[in-house]
Protein backbone atom coordinates (compact mmCIF):
# COMPACT_ATOMS: atom_id res chain seq x y z
CA UNK A 1 0.00 0.00 0.00
CA UNK A 2 1.46 3.35 -1.07
CA UNK A 3 1.30 6.13 1.51
CA UNK A 4 1.93 9.87 1.15
CA UNK A 5 2.75 11.85 4.29
CA UNK A 6 1.45 15.42 4.41
CA UNK A 7 2.45 17.73 7.26
CA UNK A 8 4.11 21.13 7.31
CA UNK A 9 6.36 20.20 10.25
CA UNK A 10 9.50 18.21 9.39
CA UNK A 11 9.59 16.44 12.77
CA UNK A 12 5.96 15.43 12.44
CA UNK A 13 6.69 13.92 9.00
CA UNK A 14 9.72 12.13 10.40
CA UNK A 15 7.65 10.62 13.23
CA UNK A 16 5.06 9.27 10.81
CA UNK A 17 7.77 7.90 8.51
CA UNK A 18 9.36 6.07 11.42
CA UNK A 19 6.07 4.67 12.63
CA UNK A 20 5.09 3.55 9.12
CA UNK A 21 8.36 1.64 8.81
CA UNK A 22 6.97 -0.64 11.49
CA UNK A 23 3.78 -1.29 9.53
CA UNK A 24 4.24 -4.29 7.24
CA UNK A 25 3.17 -3.89 3.62
CA UNK A 26 3.35 -0.09 3.68
CA UNK A 27 5.61 1.95 1.40
CA UNK A 28 6.05 5.67 2.00
CA UNK A 29 6.12 7.04 -1.55
CA UNK A 30 6.55 10.71 -0.72
CA UNK A 31 6.02 13.68 1.53
CA UNK A 32 4.33 17.04 1.18
CA UNK A 33 4.49 20.16 3.33
CA UNK A 34 1.51 22.16 2.04
CA UNK A 35 -1.94 21.68 0.57
CA UNK A 36 -0.94 22.45 -3.04
CA UNK A 37 2.04 20.13 -2.74
CA UNK A 38 -0.24 17.31 -1.58
CA UNK A 39 -2.34 17.72 -4.71
CA UNK A 40 0.76 17.72 -6.95
CA UNK A 41 2.23 14.66 -5.22
CA UNK A 42 -1.05 12.79 -5.46
CA UNK A 43 -1.09 13.45 -9.20
CA UNK A 44 2.51 12.33 -9.58
CA UNK A 45 2.71 9.38 -7.18
CA UNK A 46 -0.85 7.99 -7.14
CA UNK A 47 -0.75 6.96 -3.47
CA UNK A 48 -3.43 4.71 -1.99
CA UNK A 49 -3.49 6.65 1.27
CA UNK A 50 -2.63 10.19 2.37
CA UNK A 51 -1.81 10.83 6.01
CA UNK A 52 -3.13 14.35 6.05
CA UNK A 53 -2.41 17.01 8.65
CA UNK A 54 -5.44 19.27 9.00
CA UNK A 55 -3.57 22.45 9.90
CA UNK A 56 -1.35 23.26 6.96
CA UNK A 57 -0.45 26.56 5.32
CA UNK A 58 -2.29 27.77 2.19
CA UNK A 59 -4.83 25.00 1.75
CA UNK A 60 -5.72 23.11 4.92
CA UNK A 61 -6.18 19.36 5.06
CA UNK A 62 -9.97 19.44 4.94
CA UNK A 63 -9.92 21.55 1.78
CA UNK A 64 -7.35 19.24 0.23
CA UNK A 65 -9.53 16.23 1.00
CA UNK A 66 -12.53 17.88 -0.65
CA UNK A 67 -10.47 18.48 -3.77
CA UNK A 68 -9.46 14.80 -3.84
CA UNK A 69 -12.89 13.45 -3.18
CA UNK A 70 -14.79 12.52 -6.31
CA UNK A 71 -12.18 9.80 -6.80
CA UNK A 72 -12.07 6.90 -4.35
CA UNK A 73 -8.27 7.09 -4.07
CA UNK A 74 -6.23 8.21 -2.30
CA UNK A 75 -8.02 7.44 0.93
CA UNK A 76 -7.52 10.02 3.65
CA UNK A 77 -6.36 9.44 7.21
CA UNK A 78 -6.37 12.74 9.09
CA UNK A 79 -3.67 13.49 11.59
CA UNK A 80 -4.27 16.45 13.83
CA UNK A 81 -3.13 17.91 17.12
CA UNK A 82 -6.53 18.54 18.65
CA UNK A 83 -9.98 17.08 18.18
CA UNK A 84 -12.14 19.88 16.89
CA UNK A 85 -12.61 18.89 13.27
CA UNK A 86 -13.71 15.29 13.69
CA UNK A 87 -17.24 15.81 12.41
CA UNK A 88 -16.21 17.76 9.31
CA UNK A 89 -13.46 15.27 8.71
CA UNK A 90 -15.83 12.36 8.42
CA UNK A 91 -17.95 14.27 5.91
CA UNK A 92 -15.03 13.92 3.54
CA UNK A 93 -15.21 10.13 3.83
CA UNK A 94 -12.00 9.81 5.83
CA UNK A 95 -10.79 6.36 6.80
CA UNK A 96 -9.68 7.49 10.23
CA UNK A 97 -8.79 10.42 12.40
CA UNK A 98 -5.61 10.32 14.46
CA UNK A 99 -4.41 12.61 17.19
CA UNK A 100 -0.82 13.77 17.60
CA UNK A 101 1.35 12.44 19.01
CA UNK A 102 0.11 9.31 17.27
CA UNK A 103 0.40 6.07 19.17
CA UNK A 104 1.98 3.31 17.08
CA UNK A 105 -0.86 0.83 17.64
CA UNK A 106 -3.42 3.48 16.70
CA UNK A 107 -1.64 4.17 13.40
CA UNK A 108 -1.47 0.45 12.70
CA UNK A 109 -5.22 0.18 13.26
CA UNK A 110 -5.85 3.04 10.81
CA UNK A 111 -3.61 1.41 8.22
CA UNK A 112 -5.49 -1.87 8.67
CA UNK A 113 -8.78 -0.08 8.07
CA UNK A 114 -7.41 1.54 4.93
CA UNK A 115 -6.18 -1.80 3.65
CA UNK A 116 -9.57 -3.41 4.24
CA UNK A 117 -11.25 -0.60 2.34
CA UNK A 118 -8.72 -0.88 -0.47
CA UNK A 119 -9.55 -4.56 -0.85
CA UNK A 120 -13.25 -3.78 -1.14
CA UNK A 121 -12.50 -1.09 -3.73
CA UNK A 122 -10.35 -3.51 -5.71
CA UNK A 123 -13.06 -6.17 -5.66
CA UNK A 124 -15.73 -3.68 -6.80
CA UNK A 125 -13.57 -2.55 -9.65
CA UNK A 126 -12.95 -6.08 -10.81
CA UNK A 127 -16.62 -6.98 -10.92
CA UNK A 128 -17.45 -3.63 -12.51
CA UNK A 129 -14.97 -4.39 -15.28
CA UNK A 130 -16.40 -7.87 -15.66
CA UNK A 131 -19.87 -7.51 -17.26
CA UNK A 132 -19.79 -9.18 -20.63
CA UNK A 133 -19.62 -6.98 -23.70
CA UNK A 134 -22.48 -8.78 -25.34
CA UNK A 135 -25.54 -10.75 -24.40
CA UNK A 136 -27.39 -13.39 -26.37
CA UNK A 137 -31.10 -12.71 -26.88
CA UNK A 138 -33.86 -14.57 -28.67
CA UNK A 139 -36.08 -12.93 -31.24
CA UNK A 140 -38.55 -15.48 -32.59
CA UNK A 141 -36.39 -18.37 -33.80
CA UNK A 142 -33.26 -16.21 -34.12
CA UNK A 143 -30.54 -15.58 -31.61
CA UNK A 144 -29.22 -12.02 -31.60
CA UNK A 145 -26.07 -10.76 -29.92
CA UNK A 146 -26.80 -7.43 -28.27
CA UNK A 147 -24.19 -4.98 -27.09
CA UNK A 148 -24.56 -4.69 -23.34
CA UNK A 149 -24.66 -0.92 -23.66
CA UNK A 150 -27.74 -1.15 -25.90
CA UNK A 151 -29.77 -2.97 -23.27
CA UNK A 152 -32.13 -0.57 -21.51
CA UNK A 153 -33.61 -3.02 -19.03
CA UNK A 154 -34.32 -6.63 -18.18
CA UNK A 155 -37.81 -7.49 -16.99
CA UNK A 156 -39.01 -10.77 -15.57
CA UNK A 157 -42.34 -11.67 -17.13
CA UNK A 158 -44.46 -14.74 -17.68
CA UNK A 159 -42.51 -17.29 -19.69
CA UNK A 160 -39.07 -15.73 -19.10
CA UNK A 161 -37.12 -12.51 -19.04
CA UNK A 162 -37.78 -9.78 -21.55
CA UNK A 163 -34.87 -7.67 -22.75
CA UNK A 164 -35.78 -4.14 -23.77
CA UNK A 165 -32.98 -2.75 -25.94
CA UNK A 166 -32.53 0.27 -28.19
CA UNK A 167 -33.01 -2.05 -31.17
CA UNK A 168 -36.21 -3.69 -29.91
CA UNK A 169 -37.59 -6.31 -27.53
CA UNK A 170 -36.11 -9.76 -27.05
CA UNK A 171 -36.30 -12.80 -24.84
CA UNK A 172 -33.34 -13.55 -22.55
CA UNK A 173 -31.86 -17.04 -22.36
CA UNK A 174 -31.36 -16.93 -18.58
CA UNK A 175 -33.39 -16.23 -15.47
CA UNK A 176 -33.25 -12.71 -14.02
CA UNK A 177 -31.29 -13.81 -10.96
CA UNK A 178 -28.46 -15.07 -13.14
CA UNK A 179 -28.54 -12.00 -15.35
CA UNK A 180 -28.30 -9.78 -12.31
CA UNK A 181 -25.21 -11.64 -11.19
CA UNK A 182 -23.52 -11.18 -14.57
CA UNK A 183 -24.53 -7.50 -14.85
CA UNK A 184 -23.78 -6.07 -11.43
CA UNK A 185 -24.03 -2.53 -10.04
CA UNK A 186 -23.23 0.24 -10.57
CA UNK A 187 -24.15 0.00 -14.26
CA UNK A 188 -27.13 -2.27 -13.72
CA UNK A 189 -29.50 -1.76 -10.83
CA UNK A 190 -32.49 -3.72 -9.72
CA UNK A 191 -35.34 -1.25 -9.19
CA UNK A 192 -38.11 -3.78 -8.54
CA UNK A 193 -38.31 -7.43 -7.76
CA UNK A 194 -38.69 -7.98 -11.49
CA UNK A 195 -36.79 -5.16 -13.21
CA UNK A 196 -33.08 -4.58 -13.74
CA UNK A 197 -32.23 -1.28 -15.46
CA UNK A 198 -29.11 -0.08 -17.22
CA UNK A 199 -28.37 3.22 -15.49
CA UNK A 200 -26.56 4.41 -18.61
CA UNK A 201 -30.01 4.74 -20.19
CA UNK A 202 -31.49 6.79 -17.42
CA UNK A 203 -32.85 10.05 -18.81
CA UNK A 204 -34.74 11.67 -15.93
CA UNK A 205 -36.06 11.25 -12.43
CA UNK A 206 -39.24 13.06 -11.47
CA UNK A 207 -41.08 13.07 -8.13
CA UNK A 208 -44.62 11.74 -8.27
CA UNK A 209 -45.58 11.99 -4.63
CA UNK A 210 -43.56 12.16 -1.46
CA UNK A 211 -42.61 8.50 -1.64
CA UNK A 212 -42.41 7.63 -5.31
CA UNK A 213 -40.41 8.72 -8.32
CA UNK A 214 -40.82 8.27 -12.04
CA UNK A 215 -37.72 7.12 -13.92
CA UNK A 216 -37.61 7.84 -17.64
CA UNK A 217 -35.28 5.72 -19.72
CA UNK A 218 -34.20 5.81 -23.36
CA UNK A 219 -37.02 5.09 -25.78
CA UNK A 220 -39.72 6.63 -23.61
CA UNK A 221 -39.71 3.72 -21.18
CA UNK A 222 -40.89 4.64 -17.70
CA UNK A 223 -40.76 2.99 -14.30
CA UNK A 224 -42.06 4.03 -10.90
CA UNK A 225 -39.62 3.57 -8.03
CA UNK A 226 -39.41 4.33 -4.33
CA UNK A 227 -37.58 7.40 -3.08
CA UNK A 228 -34.78 5.26 -1.72
CA UNK A 229 -34.30 3.55 -5.05
CA UNK A 230 -34.36 6.86 -6.91
CA UNK A 231 -31.38 8.05 -4.90
CA UNK A 232 -29.54 4.79 -5.51
CA UNK A 233 -30.09 5.19 -9.22
CA UNK A 234 -29.02 8.83 -9.13
CA UNK A 235 -25.85 7.82 -7.40
CA UNK A 236 -25.21 5.04 -9.87
CA UNK A 237 -25.58 7.49 -12.71
CA UNK A 238 -23.05 9.76 -10.95
CA UNK A 239 -25.20 12.83 -10.90
CA UNK B 1 -6.27 24.50 31.32
CA UNK B 2 -7.66 25.35 27.91
CA UNK B 3 -7.86 29.01 28.90
CA UNK B 4 -4.14 29.08 29.61
CA UNK B 5 -2.65 27.05 26.80
CA UNK B 6 -3.66 26.54 23.22
CA UNK B 7 -4.26 22.81 22.71
CA UNK B 8 -2.79 22.89 19.22
CA UNK B 9 0.43 24.33 20.58
CA UNK B 10 0.58 21.77 23.38
CA UNK B 11 0.03 18.67 21.28
CA UNK B 12 2.17 19.81 18.36
CA UNK B 13 4.95 20.51 20.83
CA UNK B 14 4.59 17.07 22.41
CA UNK B 15 4.60 15.57 18.94
CA UNK B 16 7.80 17.41 18.02
CA UNK B 17 9.32 16.33 21.32
CA UNK B 18 8.38 12.74 20.51
CA UNK B 19 10.14 13.09 17.15
CA UNK B 20 13.21 14.67 18.70
CA UNK B 21 13.66 11.74 21.09
CA UNK B 22 15.74 9.01 19.44
CA UNK B 23 13.78 5.93 18.45
CA UNK B 24 15.96 3.83 20.71
CA UNK B 25 14.72 5.72 23.78
CA UNK B 26 11.43 3.86 23.83
CA UNK B 27 10.67 4.63 27.45
CA UNK B 28 10.99 8.39 26.93
CA UNK B 29 8.84 8.26 23.81
CA UNK B 30 6.15 6.32 25.62
CA UNK B 31 6.23 8.87 28.44
CA UNK B 32 5.44 11.60 25.90
CA UNK B 33 2.47 9.58 24.65
CA UNK B 34 1.23 9.11 28.22
CA UNK B 35 1.61 12.83 28.94
CA UNK B 36 -0.35 13.71 25.81
CA UNK B 37 -3.07 11.29 26.82
CA UNK B 38 -3.33 12.88 30.26
CA UNK B 39 -3.42 16.44 28.90
CA UNK B 40 -6.07 15.50 26.39
CA UNK B 41 -8.17 14.06 29.18
CA UNK B 42 -7.71 17.15 31.35
CA UNK B 43 -8.69 19.41 28.47
CA UNK B 44 -11.98 17.54 28.15
CA UNK B 45 -12.67 17.50 31.85
CA UNK B 46 -15.91 19.11 32.94
CA UNK B 47 -18.48 17.84 35.37
CA UNK B 48 -19.28 14.91 33.14
CA UNK B 49 -19.59 11.25 33.95
CA UNK B 50 -17.23 8.89 32.22
CA UNK B 51 -16.90 5.09 32.20
CA UNK B 52 -14.62 3.80 34.93
CA UNK B 53 -12.59 2.00 32.25
CA UNK B 54 -11.79 5.27 30.52
CA UNK B 55 -10.58 6.90 33.70
CA UNK B 56 -8.49 3.80 34.43
CA UNK B 57 -6.62 4.37 31.16
CA UNK B 58 -5.62 7.83 32.32
CA UNK B 59 -4.69 6.45 35.74
CA UNK B 60 -2.48 3.92 33.93
CA UNK B 61 -0.80 6.68 31.91
CA UNK B 62 -0.27 8.69 35.09
CA UNK B 63 1.25 5.73 36.95
CA UNK B 64 3.60 4.98 34.04
CA UNK B 65 4.95 8.50 34.25
CA UNK B 66 5.32 8.36 38.02
CA UNK B 67 7.15 5.07 37.60
CA UNK B 68 9.74 6.90 35.50
CA UNK B 69 10.46 9.13 38.50
CA UNK B 70 10.17 6.62 41.31
CA UNK B 71 11.56 3.56 39.58
CA UNK B 72 11.28 0.39 41.63
CA UNK B 73 9.83 2.24 44.58
CA UNK B 74 6.47 2.29 42.87
CA UNK B 75 4.48 -0.78 41.98
CA UNK B 76 0.76 -1.05 41.45
CA UNK B 77 -2.02 -3.50 40.77
CA UNK B 78 -5.38 -2.93 39.15
CA UNK B 79 -8.06 -5.37 40.19
CA UNK B 80 -11.19 -4.38 38.30
CA UNK B 81 -13.52 -7.00 36.80
CA UNK B 82 -14.65 -6.34 33.21
CA UNK B 83 -18.28 -5.86 34.24
CA UNK B 84 -17.26 -2.85 36.35
CA UNK B 85 -15.53 -1.01 33.48
CA UNK B 86 -18.65 0.69 32.03
CA UNK B 87 -19.73 2.07 35.42
CA UNK B 88 -20.18 5.83 35.10
CA UNK B 89 -18.06 7.83 37.51
CA UNK B 90 -17.42 11.57 37.69
CA UNK B 91 -14.47 12.46 35.52
CA UNK B 92 -11.32 12.81 37.63
CA UNK B 93 -12.78 11.19 40.72
CA UNK B 94 -10.50 8.15 40.74
CA UNK B 95 -7.34 9.77 39.41
CA UNK B 96 -6.86 12.21 42.36
CA UNK B 97 -7.13 9.28 44.79
CA UNK B 98 -4.39 7.46 42.92
CA UNK B 99 -2.32 10.62 42.75
CA UNK B 100 -2.70 11.02 46.53
CA UNK B 101 -1.69 7.42 47.10
CA UNK B 102 1.49 7.98 45.08
CA UNK B 103 2.39 11.40 46.43
CA UNK B 104 1.56 10.96 50.09
CA UNK B 105 1.77 7.18 50.32
CA UNK B 106 4.58 5.88 48.14
CA UNK B 107 6.78 8.86 47.27
CA UNK B 108 7.24 9.97 50.88
CA UNK B 109 8.87 6.80 52.14
CA UNK B 110 12.16 5.31 51.04
CA UNK B 111 11.15 1.68 50.88
CA UNK B 112 9.21 0.35 47.89
CA UNK B 113 5.51 1.05 48.06
CA UNK B 114 2.45 -0.35 46.45
CA UNK B 115 -0.78 1.15 45.16
CA UNK B 116 -3.80 -1.02 44.63
CA UNK B 117 -6.85 0.00 42.64
CA UNK B 118 -9.85 -2.28 42.99
CA UNK B 119 -13.50 -2.22 42.05
CA UNK B 120 -16.33 -4.57 42.98
CA UNK B 121 -19.95 -4.66 41.98
CA UNK B 122 -22.12 -5.56 44.94
CA UNK B 123 -25.63 -4.66 46.03
CA UNK B 124 -26.39 -2.53 42.97
CA UNK B 125 -23.39 -0.26 43.40
CA UNK B 126 -19.84 -0.25 42.17
CA UNK B 127 -17.41 0.10 45.02
CA UNK B 128 -14.08 1.63 44.06
CA UNK B 129 -11.10 1.51 46.34
CA UNK B 130 -7.57 2.88 46.19
CA UNK B 131 -5.09 1.82 48.83
CA UNK B 132 -1.41 2.36 49.45
CA UNK B 133 1.31 1.14 51.79
CA UNK B 134 2.29 4.62 52.91
CA UNK B 135 2.54 6.07 56.42
CA UNK B 136 -1.17 6.63 56.72
CA UNK B 137 -3.67 9.30 57.64
CA UNK B 138 -2.45 10.21 61.08
CA UNK B 139 0.53 11.94 59.56
CA UNK B 140 -0.18 15.63 59.56
CA UNK B 141 2.03 16.03 56.51
CA UNK B 142 -0.77 14.31 54.63
CA UNK B 143 -3.39 16.98 54.24
CA UNK B 144 -6.72 15.97 52.86
CA UNK B 145 -6.21 18.61 50.27
CA UNK B 146 -8.06 20.35 47.49
CA UNK B 147 -7.95 17.16 45.44
CA UNK B 148 -10.09 15.21 47.86
CA UNK B 149 -12.51 18.09 48.40
CA UNK B 150 -12.96 18.18 44.67
CA UNK B 151 -13.70 14.47 44.52
CA UNK B 152 -16.23 14.82 47.35
CA UNK B 153 -17.93 17.68 45.57
CA UNK B 154 -18.18 15.79 42.29
CA UNK B 155 -19.54 12.66 43.93
CA UNK B 156 -22.18 14.68 45.81
CA UNK B 157 -23.08 16.61 42.67
CA UNK B 158 -23.81 13.48 40.66
CA UNK B 159 -25.01 10.99 43.22
CA UNK B 160 -26.10 12.96 46.28
CA UNK B 161 -24.75 12.50 49.79
CA UNK B 162 -24.98 8.69 49.50
CA UNK B 163 -21.79 8.47 47.45
CA UNK B 164 -19.50 9.45 50.26
CA UNK B 165 -15.72 9.32 50.05
CA UNK B 166 -14.33 7.28 52.93
CA UNK B 167 -10.77 7.42 54.18
CA UNK B 168 -9.50 4.86 56.62
CA UNK B 169 -6.52 2.89 57.77
CA UNK B 170 -6.83 -0.85 57.29
CA UNK B 171 -3.91 -2.97 58.45
CA UNK B 172 -0.78 -1.48 56.95
CA UNK B 173 -2.69 0.23 54.14
CA UNK B 174 -4.34 3.58 53.72
CA UNK B 175 -7.64 3.21 51.94
CA UNK B 176 -9.74 5.73 50.04
CA UNK B 177 -13.07 4.38 48.80
CA UNK B 178 -16.36 5.44 47.33
CA UNK B 179 -19.37 3.71 45.81
CA UNK B 180 -21.44 4.82 42.83
CA UNK B 181 -24.73 3.51 41.44
CA UNK B 182 -24.58 1.36 38.31
CA UNK B 183 -27.53 2.97 36.62
CA UNK B 184 -26.53 6.52 35.59
CA UNK B 185 -25.74 6.80 31.91
CA UNK B 186 -22.23 7.89 30.95
CA UNK B 187 -21.40 9.83 27.81
CA UNK B 188 -19.69 7.87 25.08
CA UNK B 189 -15.98 8.27 24.35
CA UNK B 190 -14.85 11.28 22.33
CA UNK B 191 -15.22 10.94 18.57
CA UNK B 192 -12.15 9.90 16.71
CA UNK B 193 -9.93 8.77 19.48
CA UNK B 194 -10.64 5.42 21.04
CA UNK B 195 -8.01 4.48 23.48
CA UNK B 196 -7.88 0.72 23.73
Amino acid sequence: MKVLIADDEPLARQVLRELLEECPGVTVVGEAASGPEVLRQVERLAPDVVLLDIQMPQTDGLAVARRLRPQPLPMVIYVTAYEQHAVTAFETDAVDYLLKPVRPERLQAAIDRARARLEVLGATRQTAAEPPQRIAARLGEEIHLLDTGDVILFRAAEGGVEIVATSGRYRALHPLREIERRFPPPQFRRIHRAVLVNTAHLRSIAPLSSRRYLLRLTGGIEAVVSKRMASVIREAAQW
Amino acid sequence: LQARIHPHFLFNALNALYGAIPRSAGQARRAVLHLAEIFRYLLRAGEDLIPLGRELEIVGAYLEIEALRLGERLSWTVDVPPEALPTPIPMLSLQPLVENAVRHGVARVERPGDVRIAARIEGGVCRIEVSDTGPGLGDEARPQGVGLDNVRRRLALHFGPGARLELRRQGDRTVAAFAVPLTASAPAAAPGEKVQ
